[in-house]
């Protein structure tokens, strides 16, 4: 069955067609919670909320083509809920095993991965949920923008950072002033 | 080492494999708690019972009668005609690259294919059309010529930069890596190369004209639209950001003399530097985006000199407030932008556009509220408009549902929506005045 056929059928109160919406995306979503709380016991909490509370409000949903857009939304925000109400507890830092093999030709596919998680352990959730959805979830930057509730400008401005302090870490540009370097090639 | 271009390329995949663990473990016990959830029926959604128009913010923007559209639209045929003749009579002569200059026609987007717009008679004339994908249009700052971005039929996601005369004549391919979206593409004032540069920070002069290979000016840096200074754009702004600080520089045209003029608390930060960099079009001030004291869900559009001195607020906004997407008056008076006030429910909402003097002062709303995530503004090169696009449409990769832009006349406040619609960003002509 097709997606919107399964929408339709959760929206009627159908479980197992909300299992089976819920089963090609939970990997993602998780991995994206993940991501912006970096703390798997946190992002498993997230996760769980987003989800209960999509299945509650799913009777709502007007478009059934908006779901993914609509879950991602829901995602996010349970992930700065979460991060609000627990402001002051220490949250403990997860690091995903890097001896996982790597899927892809990444250069220097370790030493990137590990200096990855590093920038983006130095990034605030804010900026972190922006990467999320933009890059992990594939969402475009104004859908980023209206799931997040913050103006275009700042999406724009928190992706332009958070890739500017990922790059800064990973390919160790010279963080002074840059230095002119005419006559090369792009 | 990675390059900048690559990594960006590979961020979604390094993510992917950094994040990605299969299904979680955790799969059974959600499922089972979400069967113990009853669902909320259908009625107690505000939109199932009442209209949507009651339950949205969308706000309706005034049209013209069709009637007096039609008297306007005869009046302004002979205005025209009565123009063009003028302009017919003048072409040699061509507008300063900055400032105040005559309006030409508007340049857009629709569906993939370029078209002008008079606005003052909505006639509009197809410019580039073909099997390509071509979006945002800019024309070149003397108005004789347009680059648009056109998207790679392998993959989409990435343009080719092409550069055509006005009316659409001897297009061409620059030689250039494709770019993306979010890269800043920025003529330079005499219209012989454009200035690109990545997301991932390299800056590149590109030919319009010849063939010559693109020249990297700099790599770790961002730049704006409206980096290179006027009268003569002899230096280009920038900005750098390191772990530390944001900062500001100057460089000469051809990427020498590289100079500080502020530096900021690093991204972010409270005092931090936020996006909206731009020349004023005399070339003596610099209107900037602050972060104010709550983080990045507050700030304010300043002005200061171009050596980074008398750096004040522009408006006159209290509390917390996001202003951004800056733009300035050909000359050089005032800014506007678009402002969102936080509402009780956590979300933003729009207000309408602001303009404040540079030198500060109380802000003028302008026009009807644009959309939640703001409109990309543009002056008329003679001031006395404002044009403000969806901004979703200028920054998504693809041409989405056609919108007409709001017009807002400067002297009276008021917006009204063109009789024509975009499927992108807007570039309006420079005619000499």
């Amino acid at each position: 069955m097709d997606q919107r056929g399964l929408v339709e059928r959760a929206r009627r109160g159908d479980h197992e067609a909300f299992a089976e919406l819920l089963d090609v995306r939970l990997a993602r979503l998780d991995a994206a919670a993940r991501l912006i709380l970096r703390d798997g016991e946190l992002a498993r909490d997230a996760v769980q909320e987003a989800m209960i509370r999509a299945w509650r409000d799913l009777p709502g949903l007007r478009d059934p083509d908006r779901f993914d857009a609509w879950l991602q939304r829901l995602l996010a925000n349970a992930c700065l809920d979460l991060v609000r109400r627990r402001k002051r507890r220490v949250i403990e830092v997860e690091l995903t095993p890097i001896d996982a093999p790597a899927t892809h030709d990444f250069a220097g596919g370790l030493a990137d991965r590990q200096l990855l998680d590093q920038a983006l352990a130095g990034l605030a959730p804010g900026h972190r949920a922006v990467v999320a959805l933009h890059y992990l979830l594939g969402m475009p930057l104004p859908e980023v923008a209206r799931s997040l509730g913050i103006p275009l400008g700042t999406a724009k401005s928190r992706l332009h950072y958070a890739l500017a302090a990922m790059r800064i870490t990973v390919t160790a540009e010279p963080e002074p002033v840059p230095a002119s370097v005419a006559g090369g090639l792009s | 080492m990675t390059s900048p271009r690559r990594f960006e390329q590979d961020l979604p995949a390094l993510l992917a494999d950094l994040y990605l663990a299969g299904t979680p473990d955790y799969r059974d016990d959600l499922v089972r708690q979400v069967a113990s959830v009853q669902q909320r029926p259908a009625w107690t959604f505000p939109g199932r019972w009442l209209p949507m128009e009651l339950v949205t913010t969308r706000v309706q923007m005034t049209r013209l009668p069709m009637r007096q559209l039609g008297v306007l639209a005869l009046i302004a045929i002979l205005i025209a005609a009565a123009l063009a003749a003028y302009i017919g009579s003048r072409q040699h002569r061509l507008p300063p690259p900055f400032g105040v200059a005559a309006n030409g026609v508007v340049a857009y987007s629709l569906a993939g294919d370029i078209y002008t717009v008079d606005p003052r008679t909505g006639a509009t004339v197809t410019v580039v059309a073909g099997p390509e994908a071509d979006r945002r249009p800019m024309f070149s700052p003397d108005g004789t010529k347009v680059a648009l971005l056109r998207a790679r039929p392998d993959t989409p996601d990435r343009f080719d930069i092409v550069v055509a005369m006005s009316d659409g004549r001897d297009p061409r391919v620059l030689v250039a890596d494709p770019v993306s979206i979010d890269d800043t593409v920025e003529w330079a004032p005499d219209g012989t190369y454009i200035l690109l540069c990545t997301t991932t920070g390299t800056l590149s002069r590109v030919d319009a004209v010849g063939s010559e290979p693109p020249k990297v000016l700099a790599r770790g840096v961002h730049i704006f639209a409206g980096a290179f200074r006027p009268p003569d754009g002899a230096q280009i702004l920038y900005e750098v950001d390191t772990s530390t600080s944001t900062a500001l520089f100057v460089m000469d045209a051809d990427g020498s003399h590289q100079t500080k003029i502020l530096e900021r608390p690093a991204a972010g930060g409270i005092g931090a530097i936020s996006q909206n960099v731009r020349w004023s079009p005399d070339g003596r001030m610099i209107a900037l985006g602050i972060v104010g004291p709550v983080g990045d869900g507050n700030v304010r559009i300043h002005v200061m000199n171009a050596d980074g001195s008398d750096l004040h607020q522009a408006g006159d906004a209290t509390g917390i407030w996001v202003e951004n997407d800056v733009v300035w008056s050909p000359d050089s008076r005032h800014v506007a932008f678009n402002r969102w006030l936080p509402v009780a429910s956590g979300g933003w909402e729009i207000r309408a556009v602001g303009i404040a003097p540079a030198a500060g002062g109380p802000i003028q709303e302008v026009g009807s509220v644009p959309v939640p995530e703001g409109a990309i503004l543009e002056y008329s090169p003679d001031g006395t408009k404002l044009v403000a696009v969806p901004g979703p449409l200028v920054l998504a990769e693809t041409d989405g549902t056609p919108q007409p832009p709001m017009i807002i006349d400067i002297a009276t406040g008021t917006g009204t929506l063109a009789a024509w619609e975009v499927g992108s960003g807007t570039s309006w002509q420079r005619l000499a005045p």
